[in-house]
């Protein structure tokens, strides 16, 4: 009888442990053949998500007493310096909105769509990429907001990266610093083209330009547009060290990025399908 | 109970290292709590609950590290396989063996990210830094055995309230009916 029971708590044991690798199978090359984030992630992300956002919160918090605290020394000068930038900014803001209207009004006019800039979605960073060999962010924006896969991240200095997944409240980004992010770009004085790629150091590295390209230290670097991920025209960075090796037919270029990418804490995720025509 | 436990400990830390301890200086390093976790989880956990625990973090550290998914849980379930085999049959599973073991663990998965990560993308090749891994290497060398002793401690706590209560369910019963 004992044996009996041994034997059917060990086939019980055996199907579990099938059932389960099974379904493990099935997760693997579902996940590894799609690359896309299946249901169990979407739903680890919005649980996890959750918790990184109120951790952030937490210490944004202590950030911000410690920040208000330093920052009372000097607040009345540079109260009042503001409040004049105030005051420009405003004149200035009424006059391009002015010029916004009317430019909306006559591309509706021409039926001219796509010209228009594409809106923006600020999003606030939340999680951090621990690995050594990876550059991703976790960001408080998901589907629900109209994020989308591809999307590409900018700050007012330059281009951050791109979307990779979502789920409805959260996205992951992939860092321009990343080895597996490449930009097509312009060497803004020259025109001449290239591909920026990630070092994984916080810096860039500019690909394929030949060698008898004019590439000087302190050249712009701009994106292309080409690629169809990032308008054309963001800043990517400054050239900071070009070298001409004796070997190959390329340059080997080094670009300090235009963003701060250890001090980033939000940033605009640009809407490329909706049209402010809209 | 054990399970469940350290995935929500695991989970914890998983928040704790992606959105805290980032904010540690660069040149300081970051401590990898959870890959202590596994490797305690291959070396002092029952076979099932630590292959469970080591899929279930891969699965989830997929989602914030990295543009592969499913490289987490390979380099992962691997890792537990031979720290399992090691610890079965080379008995290192004693105070001594903590320290070295998890630092040729981290070394060794390190390596394999990298070698997985560079198959998988050959045109866009990674950058090995050894400074930045011998950082790491310090930082576990620092926490593995106060870790170790706190998971421990946990585990310990978890089966023995798990004995008591399957003890106190034989004695319910009567026995001479």
């Amino acid at each position: 009888m004992r044996k009996k029971n041994k034997r059917a708590r060990l086939i019980k044991i055996f199907l579990l442990g099938g059932v389960l690798f099974a379904l493990f199978l099935i997760l693997v090359v579902s996940t590894v053949g799609r690359q896309e984030f299946n249901a169990s992630h979407k739903i680890s992300l919005e649980l996890i998500g959750r918790a990184q956002a109120a951790t952030t919160d937490v210490t944004d918090y202590f950030k911000s007493v410690w920040t208000d605290y330093v920052a009372l020394w000097g607040v009345r000068e540079e109260n009042k310096r503001l409040r004049e930038e105030l005051a420009n900014c405003r004149a200035a803001r009424n006059e391009y909105r002015e010029a916004v209207a009317t430019n909306i009004r006559l591309t509706k006019l021409l039926a001219l769509k796509e010209s228009l800039p594409p809106p923006v979605l600020t999003a606030r960073i939340v999680g951090k990429d621990p690995s050594l060999w990876f550059k991703t962010v976790i960001v408080d924006r998901g589907s629900a907001d109209g994020v989308k896969k591809g999307m590409p991240a900018v700050t007012v200095e330059g281009i951050v990266g791109q979307v990779l997944d979502t789920s409805p409240q959260f996205s992951k980004i992939l860092l321009a610093t990343d080895p597996n992010s490449a930009i097509d770009v312009l060497i803004q004085p020259s025109r001449i083209q290239g591909i920026v790629k990630g070092r994984n150091d916080d810096g860039l590295e500019l690909q394929y330009v030949l060698k008898n390209c004019d590439v000087r230290k302190g050249d712009q670097i701009i994106t292309s547009g080409l690629g169809g991920v990032f308008p054309k025209g963001l800043p990517v960075g400054t050239v900071s060290k070009a070298v001409r090796d004796r070997r190959g037919m390329f340059q080997k270029i080094e670009v300090a990025p235009a963003v701060d990418f250890n001090g980033l804490e939000h940033l605009l995720i640009i809407m490329k399908e909706n049209s402010l025509a809209e | 109970m054990v399970i469940i436990t350290f995935l929500l400990l695991g989970t914890i830390l998983i928040v704790l290292q992606t959105s805290l301890l980032p904010l540690l200086p660069h040149w300081l390093g970051t401590p990898d709590p959870l890959f202590v976790l596994i490797v305690f989880a291959a070396i002092r956990m029952e076979t099932y609950q630590g292959a469970v625990l080591a899929l279930i973090f891969g699965l989830l550290f997929d989602i914030f590290s990295g543009p592969y998914l499913g490289l987490y849980p390979v380099v992962f379930v691997i890792l537990f396989v031979v720290l399992r085999l090691l610890a079965v049959n080379l008995l290192l599973t004693e105070a001594v063996h903590q320290v070295p073991l998890t630092l040729l663990s981290y070394l060794a998965t390190t390596a394999g990210l990298y070698l997985f990560a560079s198959l998988l993308a050959p045109d866009a090749p990674l950058p090995w830094s050894w400074r930045d891994v011998l950082l790491q290497l310090f930082m576990l060398a620092v926490f593995t055995i106060p870790l170790f002793a706190f998971y421990e401690s946990l585990l310990v706590r978890l089966v023995q309230r798990k004995k008591r209560r399957s003890s106190l369910q034989v004695q319910a019963g009567n026995r001479f009916r």
